[in-house]
């Protein structure tokens, strides 16, 4: 049963590069898993030291009751896909697929089963299995990438951006497929990915990563609808932050005052923000506003005028000027709409506000 | 200057003057380098396999086969240990990997004698086939060394990531992956070592007692007027030589290793005893190349006097010699060889492959029959002896300079070019502004080689000088007056100049390296 746990793993690198600082993190049996984080975070170095091919500088890594932090690669045991996949150029794709076996010893009719039994998982064509991957697209590759990892018959499968180089749309149809037999399988997946979306499709559990530190651990929603900071608000997802003074705070309710206004919140989550701070960051997702030509009947809005609309398929997305920053709506696609120009009401429901702490800098800094 | 520079700069926008350039280095290269180099195959082949023509067949081969197998067998994992070690540990190998190759092979011929063979060293074993074999693994043995540690750099560690992950212990690793992915540059590597063991003359006849390699009994038959005999041998070295160039070549494409076969279990028992394969590999390169290669200094501490004035008046005009003909050479072959290489590099009009295999040809001619090659065909015209040697070192070291730098050529990212002319640069001012300083650090290497070639290639001038000798023949000749003392200072001052002067040059290929 391979649950994943790290104990205050930390990876420092020669020339003082610290990419992992003191992590902690427990991955469930049978979980999907999705390390999300920009550039640089340190999901690779986080996968490669699960994988044993990093030691960690301290902390200690467990596969199931094995503690495996200074055992050498080969006894990790683990299926894991490269970033670029590293598929033997020098294999064919069938011997690559059943590297693994062969390694194990496993009989010739017993690995070339397993070969087929995968290429076939990965509706990689059986007709193929003899090329060469330079002779493959690049889609073929990751299939081939995918059943090699999985031929290895661990049940802790590892995957490195596994579809960042396919186009969007090949990959996009990949993600359901990978989740499934995974599922079907019945393992366990860490998968690394700096692509929101892809995060969001695939994942049960979506771990937000910055500068080698844990943001948030939680349910693709629960990150999305309640980041627990300002840096996961802004790098899951669109959304409009507005700066606020906060007036007044008692048990019942919070009054603050953005875009010019005063507003009195009683159901919104204030909940991050310290007690005493005179400063928060408001934040609605841009599919929480709401539109209207006819003023509502609370006191919860704001006027504004429609800047710009993009037609998104199933969406549009408006921008409204209201003040220096342009707010973002998203509201769904049938009927008339609005046209540019048009002057609006935009509303909010108060549960759907989130304040978050204010950092010292700009907002923008935050995602950087 | 200035002036000139800008005039050469309009110049080269004419329409007509890079095609100039390049049939000017093609034709160079065909009537200065190729065709002398082969021209024996044209003159008709009568082949007289008299006893003693063959038995200096079977010894050549013999000792290349014996010199090349050990160079791989030891080589590819001394490659592996270079490959693997790291910090000032790192810095040493390659220095010691790398010294018998600044060694001019006179030196190291001499030194091998006196370690295994003469009173002041071991006095193991008399001169003849089997210290031809010590001495041609000792300057092989490097050639392979670079080949592969070059290759084990350039892999990618995420293969063998990838193979250890999937189970495999390191040695399976190895031996599934990283060997496999480095095999064409092990070939490459073997036959570089084959062909140039083939052709090594100067040191062999040092070492060679009673026996006789080819390339030897091409200057004796040519010496004592048996012209069809030199002939014969020459061409058959010529047609080996280039079989095995294509062989290789070949081979490198298409032979796979399997990854099944040796049980992985097996393997990681064996694991525990890589100490005692690292022992093997290091005892290996020290007691059969290094020590032999520099007991030459040790002999040196010992002598007691310096060699007369008149043997030390000899000695320099020699070096001078050699030193005038390297010069003269490399500057030369460094203006056709960049055209070449350029035209290579860009597979000109569709023909870059073929002059990359003709040059390539040049490359693996055995010199002493490149020499009687080429002696024939200047033959016709009345040159001074001192230009037919110079006409010699020129076809033998220019494929050493067109090489690395055609091979730097057709790496490069043409968008870079492109860019700058789409800036409105001139072809000449993309060529110094931005070509030129990307691949200098392979010109450099190309001319250093070259150059390092002349000083120290005895078979082809052997095989055209008749009274003029350059540094390894006197060092040779006295060495076989039994001068002991004469060629072990010649040697030194050899070796000095050498060394300095690679420094120096590996000093401007780093600067240039780190400037581009
Ligand atoms: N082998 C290494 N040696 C030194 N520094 C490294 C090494 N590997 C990673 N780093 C550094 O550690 C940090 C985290 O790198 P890592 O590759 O884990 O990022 P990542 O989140 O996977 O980024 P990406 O999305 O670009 O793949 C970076 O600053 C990187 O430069
Ligand atoms: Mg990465």
């Amino acid at each position: 049963m391979p649950e994943v746990r790290l104990k205050g793993v930390s990876k420092t690198f020669s020339g003082n590069i610290v990419a992992l600082k003191g992590m902690d993190l427990v991955v469930k049996d049978r979980d999907y898993v999705v390390l999300l984080g920009p550039s640089g975070c340190g999901k690779t170095t986080l996968l490669k030291t699960i994988a044993g091919i990093y030691p960690p500088t301290s902390g200690s890594v467990h596969i199931g009751a094995r503690n495996v932090t200074s055992l050498p690669i080969e006894e990790h045991n683990v299926g894991m896909m490269f970033q670029n996949y590293a598929l033997f150029p020098h294999l064919s794709t069938e011997k690559n697929v059943s590297y693994g076996p062969v390694i194990r010893e496993l009989s010739a009719e017993k690995t070339k089963e397993i070969a087929m039994r995968m290429l076939e998982l990965v509706k990689f064509p059986s007709d193929r299995a003899s090329a060469f991957p330079s002779e493959l697209s690049g889609g073929m590759q990751q299939r081939v990438a995918l059943a090699r990892a999985l031929a290895s018959q661990s049940s802790l499968l590892l995957l490195d951006e596994p579809l960042c180089a396919l186009d969007a749309k090949i990959g996009e149809e990949l993600r359901l497929e990978l989740r499934n037999i995974v599922k079907t399988l019945g393992l366990t997946a860490i998968h690394v990915t700096h692509n929101q979306e892809e995060a969001m499709s695939m994942a049960d559990t979506i771990v937000v990563m910055n500068k080698g530190q844990i943001m948030q651990v939680g349910t693709p929603e629960e990150v999305y609808f309640k980041p627990a900071n300002l840096f996961v608000a802004y790098f899951v997802g669109e959304a409009n932050f507005f700066e606020c003074k906060i007036k007044r705070r008692t048990a019942k309710a919070l009054e603050v005052n953005f875009l010019g206004k005063d507003f009195r919140l009683s159901k919104a989550d204030a909940s991050r923000i310290p007690d005493g701070a005179d400063k928060a960051i408001a934040v609605f997702r841009p599919e929480k506003l709401v539109l209207s030509k006819r003023q509502p009947y609370h006191a919860n809005f704001v006027k504004a005028k429609i800047g710009s609309r993009r037609f998104l398929g199933e969406k549009i997305r408006y921008e409204l000027s209201c003040g220096s920053r342009p707010i973002i709506v998203r509201r769904l696609g049938f009927g008339r709409g609005f046209k540019t120009g048009d002057a609006v009401f935009v509303s909010f429901d108060e549960s759907d506000a989130l304040l978050l702490n204010c950092p010292d800098g700009p907002i923008e800094k935050v995602g950087g | 200057m200035n002036r000139f520079i800008r005039a050469v700069s309009q110049l080269s926008k004419k329409k007509w003057v890079s095609p100039a350039l390049y049939a000017a280095a093609v034709l160079f290269f065909l009537f200065f380098v190729f065709f002398p180099a082969v021209f024996v195959i044209s003159m008709g082949l009568r082949v007289d396999l008299n006893p003693e023509v063959v038995a200096a067949l079977e010894t050549s081969f013999g000792v290349s086969l014996i010199a090349t197998a050990l160079s791989l067998l030891f080589g590819v994992p001394m490659a592996w240990l270079v490959f693997r070690s790291t910090g000032w540990k790192k810095e040493i190998l390659n220095t010691l990997v790398d010294m018998p190759l600044i060694l001019p092979t006179a030196a190291l011929g001499f030194s091998v004698y006196l370690f295994w063979g003469s009173q002041y060293g071991l006095a193991l074993i008399e001169k003849g086939f089997w210290m031809i074999a010590l001495l041609h693994t000792a300057f092989v043995f490097p050639y392979v060394v670079r080949t592969v540690a070059a290759a084990f750099e350039e892999l990618d560690p995420v293969y063998e990531t990838a193979s250890r992950s999937l189970g495999a212990n390191t040695l399976t690793a190895f031996r599934t992956i990283s060997l496999p992915l480095v095999k064409s540059s092990a070939i490459i590597g073997g036959m570089l070592a084959f062909t140039h063991s083939l052709s090594e003359t100067g040191a062999t006849m040092m070492v060679a007692g009673l026996a006789s390699t080819a390339p030897m009994q091409v200057l004796a038959y040519k010496n004592a007027g048996n012209i069809p005999a030199a002939a014969s041998i020459s061409f058959i070295l010529i047609v080996f030589a280039v079989t095995f160039l294509f062989l290789a070549k070949h081979l490198a494409r298409k032979a796979s290793i399997s990854i099944d076969g040796i049980s992985p279990r097996l393997e990681k028992r064996l694991v525990k005893f890589s100490f005692f394969k690292n022992g093997t590999v290091l005892a290996f390169f020290f007691i059969l190349i290094i020590i032999p290669a520099f007991f030459l200094f040790i002999f040196l501490f010992q002598l007691k006097a310096l060699p007369q004035a008149d043997q030390m008046a000899l000695i320099f005009s020699s070096l001078e010699t050699s030193f005038l003909i390297a010069c003269a050479v490399t500057a030369v072959n460094l203006f056709f060889g960049f055209l070449l290489a350029m035209f290579i590099g860009r597979n000109k009009w569709g023909l870059g492959k073929l002059f990359e295999s003709a040059n390539e040809v040049v490359l693996v001619v055995p010199t002493s029959a490149l020499g009687f090659s080429l002696a024939f065909y200047w033959s016709g015209l009345q040159f001074p002896e001192l230009l037919v040697i110079a006409l010699a070192h020129l076809s033998f070291t220019f494929p050493f300079v067109v090489t690395p730098i055609a091979a730097a050529i057709s790496a490069l990212d043409k968008n870079l070019e492109q860019a700058a002319s789409t800036l409105g640069a001139t072809p000449f001012k993309v060529l110094s502004s931005v070509t030129l300083p990307l691949i200098l650090p392979s010109v450099l290497a190309g001319v250093v080689m070259g150059f390092m070639r002349s000083i120290s290639e005895t078979g082809a001038t052997l095989a055209v000088a008749k009274s003029v000798s350059t540094i390894p023949v006197l060092i040779v000749n006295m060495v076989k007056a039994n001068q002991l003392a004469d060629a072990a200072v010649a040697c030194a001052i050899l070796f000095a100049i050498s060394f300095v002067l690679l420094l120096v040059m590996r000093r401007g290929v780093r600067r240039a390296r780190s400037a581009a």
